[in-house]
């Protein structure tokens, strides 16, 4: 009897199966909601280094406002790859945030290195300055005392 | 029923033009899309190979992106197609951007390792001369002993011997003391002059000549000396306010404030934002409480904001740890520091503490304080 039952559903649910897999298959990931997109949009315009990506944050906001009227007009494929373009401007907005940030720390870096370089030269010459006054100071312990007179042999 | 050959020649014909037209549509398929072609391109050149070597994962999106617009055009759904280039070559920049910043930090991690073998030489070379120069004063103090020993007993042979030589050391030191106060009340006296020359009125004046008085007539070497220090210090702040009626730093002013931090101890780099201060060894360990040697160097360090009054003065610290016990222990380290400067008389409006921020702080663990005179940028040019 309930092989006789199973039997059907599973039946239904195969196919069901077979006929989401290849839609599944060849969909696209979602892209993340609008909500999502603009929480990234301000996270990123209060990162150090934005500046640098004003033009990927400004194609974000397009491409955002195109998804709002996309959906007004019941557009929800145009919408979604709307969403999608707003998403890679995003990614290139962060990941150019990220870079000029980078540079600032080389160029940081370029100022410490300097700064080192001038440090470690100034100390060796001042050792430098160092062993050769040593090396005129007369050591005591290698100048003895005149031997008194007779007593040299 | 059957055919004629003309028919049937004209069948052949059909069928073979047919197979042709199909056979020349297998041959050039759907082929790449023109919306694609050059992002393909662009791909697969020599300019996107840093790209694949550090950003795989955005790489394999830009391909997923470009599979999805071809899928699009072949579709006949332009908009799609377009939509999806355009991500791609988005996802493309954002890879090339990525190296780029892979490449900035490898260069900066280069960089840091060659800053440490830099200082640790200079640590080094600078121990090394320590050393040398307090054997070269042993060897003098040496000298000057034996010479004495030698008066001494020669003066023995004389006179019934005398603790001749324990005297002679403590006046030695003595005389050390003595020098090294002049010096100081020397270096006041200039800095005075100078504040003068600026037109410090005698309310900012007097106190530093006061303190110079007394230190010259202060008898006892080592009273002497400490006195001395506190005219210098004195001099310094009279300075500093003979400096605020300026509207602000004068063009040589950055250089001034390096070499008056080099003369206390310091170290000074020009940053962007300003001229920092480096001060070392503030804290032990991963404490965040100011060690009771340092409290000196604070007192500098106030010294040097007074005499620079210029501007906003940014205390910035960073914590050998990383993450956020590291940024928690660069804030409370700042804030300390900012105390103590406020409690050595700077004003309070002018000082803020800050952690440095881990963009420039880098991977490298690294304990630092330093105090950022943002009034003092060096200016393009200089």
């Amino acid at each position: 009897m309930s092989r006789r039952v199973d039997l059907p559903v599973r039946v239904v649910v195969f196919s069901l199966l077979l006929a989401l897999l290849p839609a599944g298959a060849l969909a696209q990931d979602a892209p993340p909601s609008a909500d999502d997109l603009r929480a990234r949009l301000t996270r990123i315009e209060q990162e150090r280094g934005h500046e640098a990506a004003e033009s990927a944050l400004d194609h974000a906001r397009r491409a955002l406002r195109a998804s709002a009227r996309a959906e007004s007009t019941g557009d929800v494929g145009a919408a979604s790859r709307a969403r999608s373009i707003a998403d890679a401007a995003l990614v290139l907005a962060d990941r150019l945030a990220a870079r000029e940030r980078a540079q600032r720390a080389v160029a940081e870096a370029r100022e410490r290195k300097a700064a080192a370089h001038r440090r470690a030269a100034a100390a060796r010459e001042a050792l430098q300055a160092a062993l050769a006054q040593r090396e005129e100071a007369p050591d005591p312990r290698e100048s003895r005392p005149d031997a008194p007179e007779g007593d040299e042999e | 029923m059957s055919r004629s050959p003309i028919h049937h020649a004209h069948l052949r014909r059909s069928l073979l033009g047919l197979v042709t037209a199909l056979a020349l549509a297998t041959a050039c398929g759907p082929g790449t899309p023109r919306s694609t072609e050059g992002l393909r391109a662009r791909l697969a050149s020599d300019e996107t190979a840093p790209a694949r070597e550090r950003a795989p994962e955005l790489i394999a999106r830009v391909e997923q992106t470009l599979d999805e617009a071809e899928a699009a055009e072949a579709r006949g759904d332009e908009a799609a197609a377009s939509d999806h280039a355009t991500r791609a070559r988005l996802l493309l920049e954002a890879a090339m951007a990525e190296a780029a910043r892979a490449r900035n930090e490898a260069e900066r991690a280069d960089m840091e390792r060659e800053i440490a073998t830099l200082l640790e030489r200079a640590r080094r070379d600078e121990a090394a001369r320590a050393e040398i120069a307090s054997a070269l004063t042993q060897r003098a103090a040496a000298a000057t002993a034996r010479e004495e020993a030698l008066r001494a007993l020669r003066q023995a042979e004389q006179d019934e011997g005398r603790p001749a030589r324990r005297r002679r050391v403590s006046m030695e030191e003595a005389a050390d003391l003595r020098r090294a106060a002049a010096a100081l009340r020397a270096r006041a006296r200039l800095t005075l002059a100078a504040a003068r020359a600026l037109g410090g009125d005698d309310e900012a004046l007097g106190p530093a000549s006061e303190a110079l008085d007394a230190a010259e007539a202060e008898r006892d070497p080592a009273e002497g000396l400490a006195a001395s220090d506190r005219a210098h210090h004195a001099a310094l702040r009279a300075l500093g306010a003979a400096r605020a009626s300026a509207e602000g730093p004068s063009a040589d002013a950055p250089a001034a404030l390096a070499e008056a931090a080099t003369e206390q101890g310091f170290t000074a780099l020009a940053l962007p934002e300003g001229t920092a201060v480096e001060a070392e060894g503030l804290f032990r360990g991963a404490s965040t409480t100011l060690a009771g040697a340092s409290r000196a160097r604070v007192e500098r360090l106030a010294t040097l904001v007074q005499a620079h009054p210029h501007g906003p003065v940014q205390v910035q610290a960073q914590a050998a740890q990383m993450g956020s016990a590291g940024d928690r222990v660069a804030e409370r380290r700042a804030e300390a520091v900012r105390v103590a400067l406020i409690a050595a008389g700077v004003d309070p409006d002018r000082i803020t503490a800050q952690p440095i921020p881990s963009a420039l702080r880098g991977d490298t663990a690294m304990e630092r304080v330093r105090a950022v005179f943002v009034a003092y940028a060096r200016r393009a040019g200089d």
